[in-house]
């Protein structure tokens, strides 16, 4: 197997149109199973190294690892959260954080938090000489490209943001996870979901009423999907009734980023 | 092979394999589908692949049945397996076997590879047209207790399949000795059995092939099964090189082996708080190969019936050829199965009599002197239960709070288990213990260490009969090398301790008398008169290689006891079920009446290895399969559910404080029995708890929250 350390566009273009699978970490430890002939390894692509932040947010570049965004954030920070769900510490010191994004699993962890963070992904695709942003969305277009950069801004319309998974055993893949993003105006509240395996994609989704009502509506709307099986739907809205009940005994109502 | 080593040192087989980089390395071409008959459409063209040495396939390999199973002869298990079967009867099944000189090599082969297959629709082997491979019908007592002022209760529940999940995979080396022997470096707790299945499968006489056993990491019962071993024989005799093979974690877990997947009923039939009659009747899937589901199926019955004291016990077992993944030995042996559907029925027959579990258990456990060997002819040698456990029971009770106050949806299980001590009249073990000329002693068994502490258990086994202080001087052992002798049926059925450490016992003891006397010997002519063996020792062994005598001291002993006295373990868990499924196990209490402690540091170890193991059988380990039974859905550690550390409840072991008369060791077994009451004691906590029986395994989040859903529609409100 050839491993490709890319460092320009070119480089990182040659590989997408040989269909190279793109290394952003983490898929090396899957060693079992089909091995390709050759990777093509970002983690050393000059464009965005490190953690980079300012006061409108935070520049991830492809060699960080999932551990090593942990010790940046804040410990209570939602997105700390997250990742220290994610796996054991073993794998989230080797796992790196745009190869969590970019690996199209359903229920990837950090899919909705970062989706109702508003994230961008910078890109490398066959199109352009020059890398590309947009917003973080699946399915991602059929086009192949390569993550070079994940912009997770600071600033965020919710007030609070949760996140909830379910898993078969403790260190097993994910079943089920939920995404909530909590706001409020007057006594008018808006709730944002993104629930991953439900279906091939992430099932999103906006509920807006008096607080009382969020969790009804989301029942209905997870009712009317139609193929969601008792458990999960039940499972789901126990998630959400624990984000509510979360948010209602919360002292300090402010943003939680 | 591997990018990282097992161990610092060459102990286990792939770190042997490691320091052979010259050996070829072998692989297999799975079977896409089965059953079904596969063909290889461009063996030729792989065979000209660069790197590539050897692909065999069905036609060309010796074509001798003979049974993965290691055990000893005459084998129960049929021989229905051939070095590669030219019908492919599981999915993973090598349709091929392959030697190259690289990791790449083979996997081009793999690559390239064009396998077709015709699927096959008649029965799996055709000696078994209903797929049957063996019913087992046992039965003692009268044949119909009176049905006067009885009452009958039946209990049905369902074992799922679980892999064995060993750390280290299956690893093999086969080469050639200077004599031309196959010599072959296997992680196996059956050495001997090794050698006799390869040579059975190679048809050459067993003194062709050595063994060298290595330290197991890992075995549960997974590594009784000789099935890498042949592989790498035959390509070596094929290519004439050395041949390695590692199995993938993948391939661990879709064709070595698993625990059987069964259906129990059991029935019974009371008389007030008297058991008259109890019938167990077994159906179980044995995979497409029966490798040990005729003896795993017989242990369903023989290990969990004759817990209680009946009139009458019968028991019926069917051993089904089944699609799927090839089911075998594994830790408990049918112990977890039976104990799953005799604890579950126990418990059932307590809450319908409005009795609590314990009592009622005091009211029908067997007796000291009872029969432990039910369905055994009058004529042969029976074993008899050798401990009243009652007050084991007592303070498993009184440890897990019995009778506390209790909060909403908590519940407290019991349930019970034994298993024996080695293979009941059918063990063997030969040790030989020397002394060195420093005093050091050198130990041949065909024991193997498979983490259990063989080494620290037979140590202090042989210090205690040499009467020197443990660690007084340096053992050696030579474990599981044919060349060495030291014959051992295999480190299986909880053995070790309780056959090979009475071997070493045996084996100590004439040293002892040989040193005592080369003593007596010395003293006579020597200052060294009334001193101590411990403190002459190291003299005494220098003098016998060099003192006047010129006699160096060996011992050698066999054991092959007729007794296999039975462990037992009682669980106790304490836990409380949610409303939405969620279950919280807060505490486990384990009595367990192993004997007298020999390595207690091993002791406690197996105790929580195996109660860790019986809470994955029991809420989360379970090896699925598609909507045909035949291909494994979840073979990765991604999505094989394992306990985690954090999942480990507080646990307390009781130790009966008893010694086993049948050994001068006092010691019976303890490596598997503390598993098999696990499930069956959380079933119990949850009906106490919330009172619904859950009769399949794994106990699921999932599964759970459906019949407490089940339950609710269905219980209206007085």
């Amino acid at each position: 197997m050839r491993w490709i350390e890319a460092h320009t566009i070119r480089q990182v273009q040659r590989c997408l149109s040989a269909n190279v699978p793109i290394v952003g970490g983490g898929s090396w430890l899957l060693s079992d199973g089909s091995v390709p002939e050759a990777v093509c390894d970002l983690r050393e692509y000059p464009w965005a190294q490190g953690i980079t932040g300012n006061e409108s947010g935070w520049m991830i570049g492809p060699d960080v690892t999932l551990s090593q965004w942990l010790q940046a954030l804040d410990s209570e920070n939602v997105i700390a959260e997250v990742i220290r769900k994610m796996g054991t510490p073993i794998f989230r010191r080797v796992a790196t954080v745009i190869g969590a994004v970019a690996n199209p699993q359903p229920v990837a962890d950090l899919y909705p938090v970062m989706r109702l963070l508003g994230a961008d992904i910078f890109y490398i695709d066959l199109h352009h000489d020059s890398i590309q942003h947009e917003k973080l969305m699946w399915p991602f277009r059929a086009n192949p490209r390569a993550l070079v950069g994940l912009w997770v801004p600071a600033s965020t319309p919710y007030r609070f943001i949760a996140f909830r998974k379910y898993t078969k055993g403790r260190l097993t893949r994910v079943l089920l996870n939920l995404g909530t993003g909590l706001a409020q105006q007057g006594d008018i509240m808006t709730a944002d979901f993104v629930i991953g395996g439900l279906s091939q994609w992430p099932y999103e989704d906006r509920v807006a009423g008096a607080s009382h009502s969020i969790s009804h509506q989301i029942s209905q709307r997870l009712r009317n999907q139609g193929n969601i099986t008792p458990f999960y739907q039940a499972l789901i809205m126990e998630m959400c009734d624990d984000v509510l009940n979360q948010w209602e005994h919360r002292a300090d109502r402010r943003s939680e980023l | 092979m591997r990018m990282w080593p097992l161990s610092t040192y060459p102990r286990y087989a792939p770190d042997w394999l490691d320091l052979h980089p010259e050996a070829l390395i072998g692989g297999i071409l799975e079977a896409p589908a089965a059953p079904a008959r596969c063909a290889i459409d461009n063996l030729e063209e792989l065979r000209g692949l660069p790197g590539v040495e050897t692909i065999l396939t069905a036609s060309e390999v010796p074509c001798y049945p003979f049974t993965t199973a290691g055990q000893p002869e005459p084998e129960p298990s049929p021989y229905d397996t051939l070095i590669l079967n030219p019908l492919s009867r599981y999915p993973g099944e090598p349709v091929a076997l392959m030697a190259a000189s690289s990791l790449d090599a083979l996997y081009h082969i793999r690559q390239r590879a064009k396998i077709t297959y015709e699927p096959w629709y008649g029965p799996l082997h055709d000696q078994h047209p209903n797929n049957v491979a063996e019913a087992v019908h046992y039965s003692s007592g009268p044949a119909a207790p009176s049905e006067a002022d009885s009452e009958r209760f039946k209990t049905t529940i369902h074992v799922g399949r679980v892999s064995h999940m060993q750390l280290e995979p299956h690893a093999a080396m086969c080469s050639f000795d200077e004599e031309n022997r196959l010599v072959i470096i296997t992680t196996t707790q059956v050495p001997y059995h090794v050698r006799r299945i390869v040579a059975r499968a190679l048809n050459c006489p067993v003194s062709r092939i050595l063994v060298k056993a290595t330290d197991v990491g890992g075995g549960f019962g997974g590594k009784q099964e000789v099935i890498v071993e042949p592989w790498v024989a035959i390509l070596a005799v094929k290519t004439g090189k050395p041949v390695k093979m590692m199995l993938s974690r993948r391939q661990e877990f879709i064709l070595t082996r698993t625990r059987h997947a069964a259906t129990l009923t059991v029935e019974s039939q009371w008389h007030g708080r008297q058991i008259r009659e109890i019938a167990m009747s077994a159906d179980v899937e044995t995979g497409p190969y029966a490798s040990h589901g005729s003896t795993v199926a017989h242990n369903m019955g023989l290990k969990s019936l004759p817990l209680y004291r009946a009139e009458a016990y019968h028991f019926n077992a069917s051993v089904r050829y089944t699609p799927g993944p090839v089911a075998g030995a594994m830790r408990g042996y049918g112990g977890p199965q039976g104990a799953m559907a005799v604890e579950t029925h126990l418990n059932q027959v307590a809450a319908r009599k409005g009795l609590s579990p314990w009592c009622l258990r005091h009211k029908v456990l067997a007796q000291t002197g009872d029969a432990l060997d039910i369905f055994t002819a009058a004529s042969s040698f029976k074993r008899i239960h050798h401990t009243n456990l009652r007050n084991l029971l007592s303070r498993t009770r009184d440890a897990i709070g019995e009778g506390s106050p209790m909060a909403t949806g908590e519940g407290i299980g019991l349930a019970m288990s034994m298993q024996a001590s080695g293979v009941p009249g059918s063990e063997l073990a030969e040790v030989s213990i020397g002394v060195d000329e420093d005093g050091s002693l050198f130990v041949k068994t065909g024991a193997i260490d498979i983490g259990q502490g063989a080494r620290e258990t037979l140590s202090n086994i042989i210090y205690d009969a040499l009467q020197l202080p443990r660690g007084h001087v340096p053992i050696s052992f030579s474990m599981g090398q044919t060349q060495d002798f030291g014959f051992d049926y295999g480190t299986y059925a909880s053995s070790t301790t309780y056959v090979s450490g009475l071997a070493a016992y045996k084996a100590a003891g004439i040293v002892r008398r040989k040193m005592e006397s080369l003593a007596r010997s010395m003293m006579r002519h020597s200052e060294l008169k009334d001193t101590p063996l411990s403190e002459c020792w190291t003299a005494l062994a220098h003098s016998s290689f060099y003192g006047p005598r010129r006699h160096p001291v060996m011992g050698h002993a066999v054991a092959r006891p007729s007794d296999s006295p039975a462990p037992y373990a009682i669980a106790a868990v304490r836990l409380t079920v949610h409303d939405n499924g969620e279950l919280v196990i807060h505490h486990i209490v384990i009595g367990v009446d192993a004997g007298k402690p020999i390595n207690p540091r091993g002791f406690r170890g197996q105790i929580e290895g195996a109660v860790i193991q019986g809470l994955g059988y029991a809420l989360w380990e379970e090896l699925e399969l598609d909507h045909s039974d035949t291909h494994v859905l979840n073979p990765s550690l991604f999505d094989y559910a394992l306990p985690a550390p954090q999942d480990i409840p507080p646990l307390d072991i009781i130790m009966a404080q008893t010694e086993d008369p049948t050994t001068p060791l006092g010691a019976k077994s303890v490596g598997e029995v503390a598993l098999a009451p696990i499930a069956p004691a959380i079933v119990g906590a949850i009906f106490r708890a919330r009172g619904i029986w859950m009769r399949t395994l794994p106990i699921t989040r999932e599964k759970l929250w459906n019949a407490l859903m089940a339950q609710r529609e269905t219980v209206t409100p007085s």
